[in-house]
C-alpha cells in the first residue's frame, strides 16, 4: 500500500528517471538505465551462430522473436562460469536493436540521482571501456554500463 | 519544441497520402504525354489533387508546399475555366513533373527531419506564375481576334441519344422541327433521316450533327439542347459552320462538351412513383430501365478513370508483417500439437480428423496472408516511364518503351529490392546500350531504339528481363577493363562469352568511359547484383554485338516462406533451401579423392565436386567425421555446385524465414548464415547462405 501511495505522489513521466536495474557480475554491481530494459528472463536454450566472437553466445527464441545474447562476463574478459538457475538474461532494447545480456544475477532497482554519478577515472586507453560512470548511493557503489560501446561488435 | 512534437501518426498519414497523390499525378501526366491537350477529366483530377495537397500541407504547416500547390492549382484553374486557351502541354507537364520531384524531395527531407527547401519552391512557383501570365495574355488576344474573324451566330451541335431509345432518326427530325422555331438550319448529317431507317444506326454511332444560325446566346442554346428528352450528350460549338470555316483562322475554337448528369436518378424516381403495378405489368420496361441505368453508370465511370476504387483499404505494412509472423507461429504451433497427440488412445481417431481440418484452415490462412502482401509491378514500371521520358529528352535519343507482364505479382519486400535495380538497368540501356540516331541509321537499324521490360513468373520464381536493341556489350573492352582493375588474371582464353559478360557484375566495374548524369557514377551493376542477391535471386546477362543486350533477374516470389530441408551437424540444426538441393546420397569412398592441398573432392556421374565439411568450417563437435557415416548434399547456386557434408537429414518442411537480429547482421561476422527459422519444438535452425557456401574460399 505504501508503495502504491508513493507512485501516486510522483508525476508519471519521472517514474523511470534516475532508475537503474542493478545486476551482479563477478561480485561487482552494475547498473543499466531501466528505460532500456524490456524484461528479465531465466537462462534458456541458446542457439550458437558460427563466426561470432565468443562473448556473443548466439540467439534465443523469445516468443517468436529472435534475440542475440551476449555474455557480459566474457564481454568484460572475465573467466567463463557455468550458468546456474540464478543466471539471468536481461532483454534490453537499445537504439532499436534487441539484445539479451547474460549476467550472474539481478538484484534490485536503485535510484541513482545524476549528482551522485562521477565519470570513471582514466587508467589507460582501454580501461573502463564499457563503463560510462560510477554511481554512489549511501554506502553502495554501482558501475554504470556504457551500452553503446558494449554493442560495437568486431572481430577480436 | 512544439513543432517537434507534431503528431507522428498525422505526419505519417500526410506523407502516405501525398505520395499516393503524387504517383497518381505522375500517371496522369505521363498518360497525357502524347496528346496535345489534357483531357477534361485529367484537368479536373489534377486540379483536385493540387487542391488536396494544398490543404493538407497547409494543415501540417508546410507553407512552401502549400504555396506552390496553390500556384499550380491556379494554372490548372485557368486551363479548366478557359477551354479555348492555348497552352503547350509539354511545358505544363514539365511544371507538374518538377512539382512532383520537388514534393518527393521534400517528403524525403520531412522523413529525415531536414529543413525545407523553400528556395526551390519559390523558383518553381515564379516560373509557373510567369507562364500563367503569358498564356492568360495570349488567351485574351486570341479571344479578340476570334470575335473579329468568326461570325458568332453560326453554331454546330452534335447530339447523342440515350442508348436503346430507338427511332433515333425520328427523334432527330423532331429536334430539327423544334430548332426551326428560333433558328435557320443550314444543313444536317446524316441528311436522309426522313427517308431512310438506316440513318438511325448511323446516328447511334456517330451522333446527329446539325449546322444552324441563331441569334440566341450560346448558354441558352446549350440548355435548350440539354433539355431535349432522351438526349445523352450534346457537343455544341460556336462559329464552326462547315461552309464558313476559314483557313485563315489559326485558332479554331475547341468544342465545349456538355455532359448531362446521368439520368439514372430520374429513372429510379419514375419507377418509384408508378409503383408496383408497372413492375408487374411491364417487367420488360423495368429491365430496359435497368440496363439504361447501368449504361449511364458505365459512361459515368468512363469519364472519370482516376476515381479511386472504394472497395480498397490501406493497411500499415507492419500490421501485415505481424500477421504474417503470427501465422508462421501458428504453423509451428500446429506441428507441435499434431506431432504430440494426447496419450489417450481412444480419442486418436477423431484427433486425426480434426487435425487435418485444422491443417486445411491454417494453410488456407497462410496462403491468404501471403497473397495480401503481393503487389503488382505496375507502380514499379510506371517509374520507368518517367525515367525514360527524362533521359530521352536530355540525351536526344528516341526510345520506345515496351512493357509486358506488369500485372505479375510479387511480395512487397521483393518489390522494394527490385525497383532500384530495374531503374538502373533501364538507365544503362538508354545511356550505354542504345546508339545515337546517326549510328543507328548507319547500322541499318530503325531510328528509334527499343527498350523492353518484361516480367513473368515460373514456378516459385519471377523473371524480370530488361533488354534493348542497342550496340551490345563489347567483350574486348570488358576484358581490358577487368584486367586493368585486377578483377581477373591473364588466362582469359578459356572464358566463355557468358563468363566475360558476367564480369560486369563484379564490384568496381563500370565500362562507360564517360560519366554521365544518369549512369556511371561508380554505382554499377554490382549494386544490382547485391540488391538481387539479398533477396536470394540472381542476375545474368546475355548480349549479341550490334543486336542488343538483355539482363535477366531471377527472383524468388516470396522471401518470407521457403521450402527447407533441415539437417543436423553435431547438436546444431541447419536449414538448406530445397530449391538449391540437387541430390543427396551416402558417399562411396571409392569416388572420394584428395588433391595435392588435401582438399576432398567427389566424383558423381562424371562430375567432380568439392566437399565442404560443415563441422570443420564452423568447428562443431560431432561424432560423424567419416564421410561414409554421414550424408553428402549436392547444392547448386548460380550454376556452381558443391557438396555439403552433414551428419544426417532431419526432414523437409515449409519454414518461415526470420532475418538475423540487427546486431549480428550489422557485425557481418555470421558468414554463411542468411537467416533463421523456428522448428516444431521451438528451437532455432539457421538457414544456410548458398551463395557464400558455393563461392567462398573454404578450407
Amino acid at each position: 500500500m505504501a508503495e502504491l501511495a508513493g507512485n501516486m505522489l510522483e508525476p508519471e513521466e519521472d517514474t523511470l528517471a534516475d532508475k537503474y536495474l542493478i545486476f551482479n557480475v563477478e561480485g561487482e554491481s552494475y547498473g543499466i538505465e531501466i528505460g532500456y530494459v524490456t524484461e528479465i528472463i531465466n537462462i534458456t536454450q541458446i542457439t550458437k551462430v558460427p563466426g561470432l566472437p565468443d562473448y556473443l553466445k548466439g540467439i534465443i527464441n523469445l516468443r517468436g522473436s529472435i534475440i542475440p545474447v551476449m555474455d557480459v562476463r566474457l564481454r568484460f574478459k572475465l573467466p567463463e562460469r557455468e550458468y546456474t538457475d540464478r543466471t539471468c538474461i536481461i532483454i534490453a532494447q537499445i537504439d532499436g536493436m534487441d539484445v539479451g545480456l547474460i549476467v550472474d544475477s539481478v538484484s534490485e532497482v536503485a535510484t541513482i540521482p545524476g549528482g551522485n554519478i562521477v565519470p570513471p577515472p582514466e587508467i589507460n586507453k582501454t580501461s573502463n571501456k564499457y563503463i560510462s560512470g560510477i554511481g554512489m548511493v549511501e554506502d553502495k557503489i554501482y558501475l554504470l554500463l556504457d551500452y553503446q560501446s558494449m554493442l560495437i561488435i568486431a572481430e577480436d | 519544441m512544439a513543432s517537434d512534437r507534431r503528431d507522428d501518426s498525422l505526419l505519417e498519414l500526410f506523407v502516405f497520402e501525398t505520395v499516393q497523390y503524387i504517383q497518381l499525378l505522375e500517371k496522369i501526366i505521363l498518360e497525357a504525354g502524347s496528346d496535345d491537350r489534357f483531357s477534361d477529366s485529367a484537368i479536373n483530377e489534377i486540379f483536385r489533387i493540387m487542391h488536396t495537397i494544398k490543404g493538407s500541407s497547409a494543415m501540417m504547416s508546410y507553407e512552401h508546399i502549400s504555396t506552390l500547390a496553390h500556384k499550380t492549382e491556379d494554372l490548372f484553374f485557368f486551363i479548366r475555366e478557359n477551354p479555348l486557351a492555348e497552352y503547350d502541354i509539354t511545358v505544363v507537364s514539365d511544371f507538374v513533373l518538377s512539382f512532383i520531384d520537388f514534393i518527393n524531395s521534400e517528403i524525403n527531407s520531412i522523413r529525415q527531419d531536414k529543413d525545407a527547401d523553400t528556395e526551390r519552391a519559390e523558383v518553381l512557383g515564379r516560373a509557373i506564375e510567369k507562364y500563367l501570365t503569358e498564356i492568360r495574355a495570349e488567351g485574351e488576344n486570341d479571344k479578340q481576334s476570334d470575335t473579329a474573324k468568326v461570325s458568332d451566330n453560326l453554331y454546330k451541335a452534335t447530339l447523342y441519344f440515350e442508348e436503346d431509345c430507338g427511332m433515333e432518326n425520328i427523334r432527330a427530325y423532331a429536334v430539327l422541327l423544334e430548332l426551326a422555331e428560333f433558328a435557320t438550319v443550314t444543313s444536317y448529317d446524316p441528311a436522309d433521316i426522313e427517308e431512310s431507317d438506316d440513318s438511325a444506326d448511323e446516328i447511334r454511332e456517330n451522333g446527329f450533327t446539325v449546322y444552324f444560325e441563331s441569334d440566341r446566346a450560346f448558354d441558352e442554346l446549350k440548355s435548350h439542347f440539354s433539355d431535349i428528352p432522351l438526349v445523352r450528350d450534346v457537343i455544341l460549338s460556336q462559329g464552326d459552320a462547315e461552309d464558313t470555316s476559314d483557313s485563315g483562322v489559326r485558332t479554331e475554337p475547341k468544342p465545349l462538351e456538355i455532359t448531362l448528369p446521368p439520368e439514372e436518378k430520374l429513372e429510379v424516381e419514375a419507377s418509384d412513383k408508378s409503383g408496383a403495378a408497372k413492375t408487374e405489368v411491364k417487367s420488360g420496361g423495368k429491365a430496359e430501365a435497368q440496363t439504361r441505368g447501368k449504361a449511364s453508370k458505365q459512361s459515368a465511370r468512363k469519364t472519370d478513370p482516376y476515381q479511386p476504387m472504394q472497395s480498397l483499404i490501406s493497411v500499415h505494412v507492419s500490421k501485415l508483417d505481424k500477421l504474417m509472423n503470427l501465422v508462421g507461429e501458428l504453423v509451428i504451433a500446429e506441428s507441435m500439437v499434431v506431432e504430440k497427440p494426447g496419450q489417450n488412445g481412444s480419442e486418436h481417431n477423431s484427433f486425426h480428423r480434426e487435425a487435418v481440418q485444422m491443417h486445411k484452415i491454417i494453410s488456407e490462412m497462410q496462403e491468404l496472408v501471403m497473397s495480401m502482401r503481393l503487389m503488382t509491378l505496375v507502380a514499379t514500371f510506371q517509374k520507368i516511364n518517367r525515367i525514360v521520358r527524362d533521359m530521352t529528352k536530355k540525351l536526344g535519343k528516341e526510345v520506345k518503351l515496351n512493357f509486358a507482364g506488369e500485372e505479375t505479382e510479387v511480395d512487397k519486400n521483393v518489390i522494394e529490392h527490385i525497383s532500384d535495380p530495374i531503374l538502373h538497368l533501364v538507365r544503362n540501356c538508354i545511356d550505354h546500350g542504345i546508339e545515337s540516331r546517326d549510328e543507328r541509321i548507319a547500322a541499318g537499324k530503325p531510328e528509334i531504339g527499343t527498350v523492353t521490360v518484361e516480367a513473368y513468373s515460373a514456378g516459385s520464381y519471377v523473371y524480370i528481363t530488361v533488354s534493348d536493341d542497342g550496340r551490345g556489350l563489347n567483350k574486348e573492352k570488358i576484358l581490358e577493363k577487368a584486367k586493368r582493375n585486377n578483377l581477373i588474371n591473364d588466362s582469359t582464353e578459356s572464358m566463355t562469352d557468358r563468363e566475360i559478360y558476367n564480369l560486369i557484375f563484379l564490384p568496381g566495374f563500370s565500362t562507360s568511359e564517360t560519366v554521365t548524369e544518369f549512369s556511371g557514377r561508380g554505382v554499377g551493376m554490382d549494386v544490382v547484383m547485391q540488391n538481387i542477391g539479398e533477396i536470394g535471386g540472381n542476375v545474368s546477362v546475355d548480349s549479341t554485338p550490334g543486336r542488343g543486350t538483355s539482363v535477366t533477374m531471377k527472383i524468388p516470389l516470396t522471401v518470407v516462406i521457403i521450402d527447407g530441408m533441415n539437417i543436423a551437424v553435431g547438436d546444431r540444426r541447419f536449414t538448406v533451401p530445397v530449391s538449391a538441393i540437387k541430390e543427396f546420397f551416402k558417399p562411396d569412398m571409392k569416388n572420394v579423392i584428395k588433391n595435392t592441398d588435401g582438399y576432398e573432392m567427389i566424383m558423381v556421374r562424371g562430375d567432380c565436386y568439392a566437399i565442404v565439411r560443415l563441422h570443420e568450417i564452423w568447428d562443431i563437435e560431432t561424432g560423424v567425421t567419416n564421410l561414409s557415416d554421414g550424408i553428402l548434399v549436392v547444392v547448386e547456386q548460380d550454376e556452381k555446385r558443391r557438396c555439403l557434408f552433414v551428419d544426417s537429414l532431419i526432414g523437409q518442411q515449409q519454414v518461415v524465414v526470420k532475418s538475423m537480429p540487427e546486431l549480428i547482421k550489422r557485425s557481418r561476422l555470421a558468414e554463411g548464415i542468411v537467416g533463421c527459422t523456428l522448428l516444431g519444438d521451438g528451437s532455432i535452425s539457421l538457414i544456410l547462405d548458398m551463395n557464400w557456401l558455393v563461392n567462398s574460399d573454404i578450407r
